[in-house]
């Protein structure tokens, strides 16, 4: 991962001080990370608080793909969504509710979902990918793209009261069809969460593709970082690449 | 021997419990764990696909680390399985 570095204003200084303390960070990192662009699918409980992050870490810019109007559902975790938004677009209230944390940053707002016609050109403007889709699909869309174009992915996930987390390098990791080589038979888009679950899982995706951004490395390349919510348990299982993989075992992967 | 089986996600709901202590016969593999077990047994639509193979997408992890099918398990072990899980 090599982000283009863009220098740094005062006023970035004066807001980012914090983060610029932490070893290893320092001005450098926070330039990288202004000069970097992420592509988020899809910004609701799970991408909506990742946002959020990416944004008050002063990322340079976000690529937002998320289709649809706010639905009175949505609003126990989607947290980049409002009450009044209700019946408006997600992807616009999602920007809003950005550049009111960060109007320095840039925001490109896709109203539609990850989609084979328009995978390719959204990974391709992106840096990394932040994998946020509840639909295996786009999930897969997504991973194909990025083993494709060499672009690094955080693989993020819930259910009820459980997350996961895992980062995919190209051509180092196991990538989404190492881990699941086929469609998952009976998943159902609509399925029991917790908003807060959805950001525990959030805020680790955004502090690992921080990290990966600012040049800090990776910290769950080949590993999937599991927790329930229930227990407040965490476990790191090692994954590995399948020599079979249909996405990236080819020399190309 | 006697091993615990954890399940996670889907394969909870279905189990309806979060794990359970299952006794096996010496030799047992992971696949004989996933079929003798109560929990792993009500959750069997979603572990086996129609000719009773394990389906590839579900992640079985032995003591931390992933184990296929075949491996062969011994006593005080623990057995989790993961089904697939997405955003939201």
């Amino acid at each position: 991962m090599d982000a283009r570095r863009r220098p740094l204003t005062d006023e970035d200084r004066a807001v980012h001080e914090w983060q610029m303390w932490i070893d290893g960070f320092g001005e450098a990192a926070q330039e990288r990370l202004k000069g970097a662009t992420a592509l988020v699918s899809r910004c609701g409980g799970l991408g909506g608080p990742l946002c959020y992050h990416l944004a008050s870490a002063g990322i340079g810019r976000l690529i937002l793909a998320h289709a649809g109007v706010v639905r009175p559902s949505d609003l126990n975790r989607q947290i980049l969504m409002t009450h009044d938004w209700i019946g408006r677009p997600r992807v616009e209230s999602a920007r809003r509710r950005l550049l009111e944390l960060n109007p320095r940053m840039e925001i490109e707002a896709v109203a539609e979902n990850v989609t084979e016609a328009n995978a390719a050109a959204l990974v391709g403007r992106a840096d990394i990918v932040f994998d946020c889709a509840p639909l295996f699909r786009e999930r897969f869309l997504m991973n194909r793209e990025c083993v494709r174009q060499r672009k690094p992915m955080i693989e993020a996930a819930v259910f009820e009261m459980e997350g996961q987390v895992t980062t995919v390098l190209p051509g180092g990791t196991p990538c989404l069809a190492c881990l699941y080589p086929a469609d998952p038979p009976q998943w159902n888009r609509r399925f029991p969460v917790l908003g807060a679950v959805s950001a525990m899982a959030a805020a680790i995706a955004a502090t690992e593709g921080i990290k990966i951004l600012a040049g800090l490395g990776a910290g769950l390349a080949g590993t999937l970082l599991h927790f329930d919510g229930r227990s407040m348990t965490f476990q790191r299982i090692p994954i590995a690449r399948r020599p079979d993989c249909a996405v990236c075992s080819s020399p190309a992967g | 021997m006697k091993i615990t089986m954890v399940y996670h996600a889907q394969i909870r709901r279905l189990a309806g419990i979060a794990e359970e202590g299952v006794e096996l016969s010496d030799g047992a593999t992971v696949a004989d764990a996933m079929r003798r077990a109560p929990g792993a047994a009500a959750a069997a639509e979603l572990l086996f696909d129609a000719e009773g193979r394990l389906q590839p997408v579900i992640l079985t992890v032995l003591n931390g680390v992933p184990a296929g099918p075949g491996h062969a398990l011994r006593d005080g072990d623990t057995l989790a399985l993961f089904s697939p899980v997405a955003g939201g």
